[in-house]
């Protein structure tokens, strides 16, 4: 019950997200906007994209993560106060740092901002053991499709991610297209599975080489081949359409894990959970002798634990961060000085 | 004025977009309207080579804005790249500023622009997008409706674009 832990904030997208992790990387809370009674505090509506929900629920969602860790306001045994900097939406982004500020200079704690995609490499270890360096993140999400090699602690290099749509988002347009509803993934995942993967004849592109992806063309082609056949079964373009995605991911994946020799290839990001997904990077790792970690969904979708365990690391390698850092929306991995 | 053209290919396509790309000038806005897969983010990546960006331009439906910096060419230092596909309505929209961003020195493209067209000011031109008549067929038609680009429509340095 003493133990020293970090607040963890998290505004870089849709979710207001606040979670209390110990040093051993111990979650004694974690809240998600979506995962609480607002609605009648606010009238009915969170409107998804506004940073100004942020600002309306940050304080109720800190206060959560707080009173379920069983730690109040300016708790001694809050040793930090970490936040998302960057990647993100930027008005989003502000609303998460200038809490976190405020919070860390009211309760005279140190401050230290992290990288939302360092949390998403941190996110399997607040569930599975240590992995050892070097792996492979295959991070899928509406906003990103990316192959992250680590190569030691805070050395990370991009290996490979998407030049036009990101693969969560290729699900989505597709669904909406289909008229399978928002968000498009889970609808289509379970369609797919009562469907004919082979049916429709769609592109892999990119797949012969290289660790980038590219998903546009895919969207397009599942588009124009109902718009001339109609009467194709929704079950059948949702099974090609998948097919086809998980084809072009795995084969990239597994081509970066053999690229770095890793010991581990490890999922990330909410199209993580996709059952065909682990499905097929599961019997890829097994074949190819190497551990494959497939975190929970709640940890592969946008969370501010992974933000702390991302935050002890920075903290204790580097120290607390100026109260001058501010959001960076196109912050990379690499570049920063993490190595 | 008005113009149309239509290309063959996403490559062209893009080619197209960096021609359109030498009609801007700071604070202008393109509105790009057309459905999924017409080639918005494609037109969007040629008007960005057509800046000299040479970063990858991707879909910015998820974040919805992406700012991307501009070597200062014919003053324009910003292309604001966003997409309000997912935003439900104009109420949403406002919060997105749009009309703040586009500062004296920025330009911005707006995907799905037809959802919100008064949010983003005055000086703007809108391409719509539409499928031709083969798989890969687009056609382009500019609209610029204010009469901004004139001269340089007539001119040579669009000479790719036929009148319509």
């Amino acid at each position: 019950m003493d133990a020293l832990a970090l607040l963890a904030i998290e505004t870089s997208c849709d979710e207001t997200a606040a979670a209390v992790v110990t040093e051993d990387l111990h979650v004694l809370s974690s809240v998600i906007s979506s995962q609480i009674e607002l609605h009648a505090a606010f009238g009915g509506v969170v409107p998804e994209i506004a940073g100004r929900a942020h600002v309306a629920l940050l304080e109720p969602v800190v206060a959560e993560a707080l009173e379920r860790a069983n730690r109040s306001a300016g708790d001694p045994r809050i040793a930090a106060i970490a936040v998302t900097s960057g990647p993100g939406l930027v008005g989003s982004l502000l609303v998460g740092l200038s809490g976190a500020k405020a919070l860390a200079y009211a309760w005279d704690v140190p401050f230290v901002g992290v990288n939302h995609l360092e949390g998403h490499l941190f996110a399997a270890q607040l569930e599975s053991e240590a992995l050892s360096p070097p792996y492979v993140t295959l991070l899928v999400s509406g906003g990103h499709t990316m192959l992250i090699a680590t190569l030691g602690p805070g050395d990370y290099r991009l290996m490979g991610q998407s030049i036009d749509d990101a693969a969560g988002e290729a699900y989505d347009k597709v669904a909406r297209y289909c008229g399978l509803g928002y968000p498009g993934g889970p609808a289509i995942d379970q369609l797919a599975g009562e469907g004919d993967p082979k049916a429709l004849k769609l592109p892999r592109a990119m797949k012969a080489e290289g660790f980038d992806f590219s998903f546009s063309g895919l969207k397009t082609s599942v588009i124009r081949s109902i718009e001339k056949d109609p009467s194709l079964a929704v079950a059948d373009v949702a099974a090609s359409f998948q097919a086809a995605v998980v084809d072009v991911l795995v084969t990239k994946a597994m081509r970066a894990v053999e690229a770095i020799d890793a010991t581990a290839i490890v999922l990330g990001g909410g199209v993580a959970a996709n059952s065909s997904l682990r499905q097929a990077i599961s019997e890829a790792a097994v074949e190819a002798g190497v551990r494959c970690a497939l975190p929970s969904l709640t940890m592969c979708t946008d969370n501010a634990a992974m933000i702390g365990a991302a935050g002890w690391y920075r903290f204790r390698s580097f120290g607390s961060d100026p109260f001058t850092l501010s959001a960076n929306p196109s912050l990379s991995l690499e570049l920063e000085h993490l190595s | 004025m008005k113009r149309s053209a239509t290309t063959h290919s996403v490559e062209e396509t893009r080619a197209w977009g960096a021609a359109l790309a030498t009609l801007l000038e700071p604070g202008m806005t393109v509105l790009l309207i057309g459905d999924l897969g017409a080639g918005k983010t494609a037109l969007t990546q040629g008007i960005a080579a057509g800046l000299g960006i040479d970063r990858a331009v991707t879909s910015p439906t998820f974040t919805m804005v992406a700012s991307h910096e501009v070597d200062g060419r014919r003053g324009i230092s910003t292309l604001l790249h966003a997409d309000l596909y997912r935003v439900g309505s104009g109420v949403e929209a406002d919060d997105l500023a749009l009309g703040e961003l586009v500062e004296e020195a920025a330009v911005a493209v707006v995907e799905w622009g037809n959802v919100a067209p008064e949010l983003v000011g005055h000086d703007q031109l809108i391409v719509t997008l539409t499928q031709g008549e083969g798989d890969e067929d687009r056609i382009l038609e500019l609209t610029d409706e204010r009469n901004l680009c004139n001269e340089k429509l007539a001119g040579e340095a669009f000479t790719p674009w036929e009148h319509s």
